[in-house]
């Protein structure tokens, strides 16, 4: 009696499983891969760069770096301090970039951290677990 | 039985996805009293079509990303992108070149929040209670125009995407 309960529990819970993995298949391959799913992926970083006193540094920095490769574009700020760059991760990494970046300049370049100020933008942050999962589940080119 | 009956379900099923997923809609044209099919360009004329498709605004918004980044007066906004995930890296990315392509009249991807209901509804959505101000639109307006400068785009087309964007401020600020 206890073992036929056990199994019927098993098969409804297996059922289940499938029927929601299988839905989610079909939505995550149902429009295909969006083209922006189809572009390499892009990461971006901001630096600190308030360690450099000599103001010159900072277009030697913005040209020397637009050279490396993996790194698409650069938006350098002089009278913030700071500079940010959006590269390929596959090609150059955060560390890499801010490694050079010190090396250049013969100080210490650190990430510059954002804070929130008031409201933010809820995108990045809501979307990321759904399109997570759909990239991971989409087969199609 | 009861296990092949089972197999056999989750086979078809899997055949099923496979055959829905796979249709795939094709613009082609057939010239009448030919035998050639000429691909169409379905966005001909459109900003996203003269700057390049999906190449053109991939750089326009790999630049327009590097001066929002660097912009002090509305990076903070989007703070969920520097969280340290690449993911939302990605998304953040992802969702800009989305919105690019669509308000450049290319094909209509931008997936956002109510974005069923159009652009504007959804810029509209996307923005309720985080009251941006004229100076945070005016700030991100200035990065993107000063990425359609890097990308060297033609004055008409400039203005034409600097134009719809300007149309969603109402939508977006003071939401």
């Amino acid at each position: 009696m206890k073992k036929n309960r056990l199994k019927s529990i098993f098969k409804i819970s297996g059922i289940t499983v499938l029927t929601i993995f299988f839905a989610l298949f079909t939505w995550a391959n149902w429009n295909g891969p969006s083209p922006a799913d189809k572009l390499k992926p892009k990461n971006f970083a901001l630096f600190d760069l308030s360690n450099i006193k000599d103001n010159s540094a900072f277009t030697m920095l913005n040209t020397q770096l637009q050279k490396t490769s993996g790194v698409l574009a650069t938006c350098l700020k002089p009278a913030d301090k700071i500079m940010s760059v959006v590269f390929y991760p596959d090609v150059v990494s955060k560390d890499d970039i801010q490694n050079k970046l010190s090396v250049w300049s013969h100080v210490e370049i650190t990430p510059k951290a954002i804070v929130a100020t008031g409201p933010t933008c809820p995108v990045a942050g809501m979307m990321g677990s759904f399109s997570m999962l759909k990239r991971f589940l989409c087969i199609r080119n | 039985m009861k296990k092949a009956k089972f197999i056999l379900l989750g086979s078809s099923m899997i055949v099923a996805s496979f055959s829905l997923t796979n249709c795939t809609k094709t613009n082609t044209v057939t010239e009448p009293g030919t035998t050639t099919t000429v691909t169409a360009n379905p966005y001909a004329g459109t900003i996203f079509s003269n700057e390049g498709m999906y190449a053109g605004i991939d750089s326009l918004n790999t630049h327009f990303v590097a001066n929002v980044v660097a912009d002090n007066n509305i990076n903070s906004i989007f703070v969920a992108a520097f969280n340290g995930s690449t993911n939302n890296e990605y998304n953040f990315v992802s969702s800009l070149y989305n919105f690019l392509v669509t308000a450049t009249s290319g094909p209509n991807i931008y997936d956002g929040p109510g974005a069923s209901q159009g652009l504007a509804a959804s810029m509209k959505q996307v923005h309720h209670g985080m009251n941006i101000t004229t100076a945070q639109f005016t700030s991100l307006a200035g990065d993107l125009a000063t990425a359609i400068h890097q990308c060297k785009w033609s004055k008409a087309d400039s203005t034409g995407l600097m134009t719809a964007a300007a149309s969603l401020a109402p939508d977006i600020i003071g939401q």
